[in-house]
């Protein structure tokens, strides 16, 4: 059975709402399952990219790719990106994110921290996290059929050691 | 009397529970192990807040923003019934009926549908 389309985006008390300007986190375009072959209906995610001290916000077309790398060699040089989307389905579907994250090590062996996790409905549905220098892996995530948009928040990050040098970095991609 | 399906249901969805519970302590104590390995590592105070801080943030379900576009609808055109009073797609034939087009997810694809009838009043 088919349902109609809410969006263009949503947040968790409104289904039917214009792209915001400027973006607020959690205020996500809504989208179809995983079709992203809709020129009518494009996919999009809301992408964050935080550090200590910025924020940036934008929307991205087409599947969740991000990476990033560390450039600082303090603690407070920690990134996280994430990914935050809506989605409607008439069907139970999933999607594989593959990841993977490293950090560098100090002069005393102490490495800094990697992270990933995978929200829906701000339900924590799978993390991963090393403060040993690696994580990765592909995990399959199974999503239920929603009328009304279900948010889906994909993030990794790392924070790294204490005088640890450049060269850390987190990453994913969604298929 | 509840039936043997549905004890078996009951007792597969208690397991399940108790493997979450489960997993989440794990993970919970090996979150604990991975902080303790990065507080060794630092030098001062200010460096051990912030490795706090920034173990923190992840494991923290982010809060949504609250935003004034939050209570205004689609396009301005949700009333107070949550009803889009401008569907989007063209109308024709007026309140006496047309044929009308609004987006769709049909077996979780993007489609468009349309409808011929009333209108839209």
């Amino acid at each position: 059975m088919a349902i109609l389309r809410a969006g263009p985006f949503a947040s968790f008390s409104n289904y039917f709402l214009d792209e915001p300007s400027p973006l607020v986190y959690d205020l996500s375009p809504v989208n179809c399952a995983l079709d992203t072959s809709s020129s009518n209906w494009p996919w999009k995610s809301l992408r964050r990219k935080r550090t200590q001290n910025s924020d940036l916000r934008s929307i991205q077309s087409g599947l969740p790719n991000e990476s990033i790398t560390g450039t600082g060699t303090r603690v407070t040089s920690g990134l996280l990106v994430l990914s935050n989307w809506r989605y409607q389905a008439t069907e139970p579907f999933s999607f594989d994110v593959t990841y993977s994250g490293s950090t560098t090590s100090n002069s005393s062996g102490n490495y800094g921290f990697a992270y990933f996790y995978v929200d829906v409905d701000y339900i924590r549905l799978y993390s991963d996290s090393s403060s040993s220098g690696s994580i990765g892996a592909t995990t399959t995530i199974n999503l239920p059929a929603s009328v009304t948009p279900t948010n889906v928040t994909v993030g990794v990050g790392f924070g790294q050691a204490v005088n640890s040098p450049p060269g850390s970095y987190a990453s994913y991609t969604v298929s | 009397m509840p039936s043997q399906p549905d004890i078996n249901l009951s007792n597969t969805a208690s397991k399940n529970r108790q493997r979450a519970s489960r997993e989440s302590r794990e993970a919970k104590r090996s979150r604990k192990d991975d902080l303790k390995s990065a507080l060794a590592g630092a030098s001062s105070t200010s460096d051990r807040r912030e490795i706090k801080e920034q173990y923190a943030a992840p494991y923290q379900t982010p809060k949504p923003e609250v935003s004034l576009s939050d209570i205004v609808g689609y396009n301005g055109t949700v009333n107070s019934l949550g009803e889009d009073i401008n569907a989007s797609g063209s109308s024709e034939g007026g309140s006496g009926g047309g044929t009308f087009e609004l987006d769709i997810v049909d077996g979780n694809t993007a489609g468009r549908a349309s409808f011929t009838g009333g209108g839209i009043i």
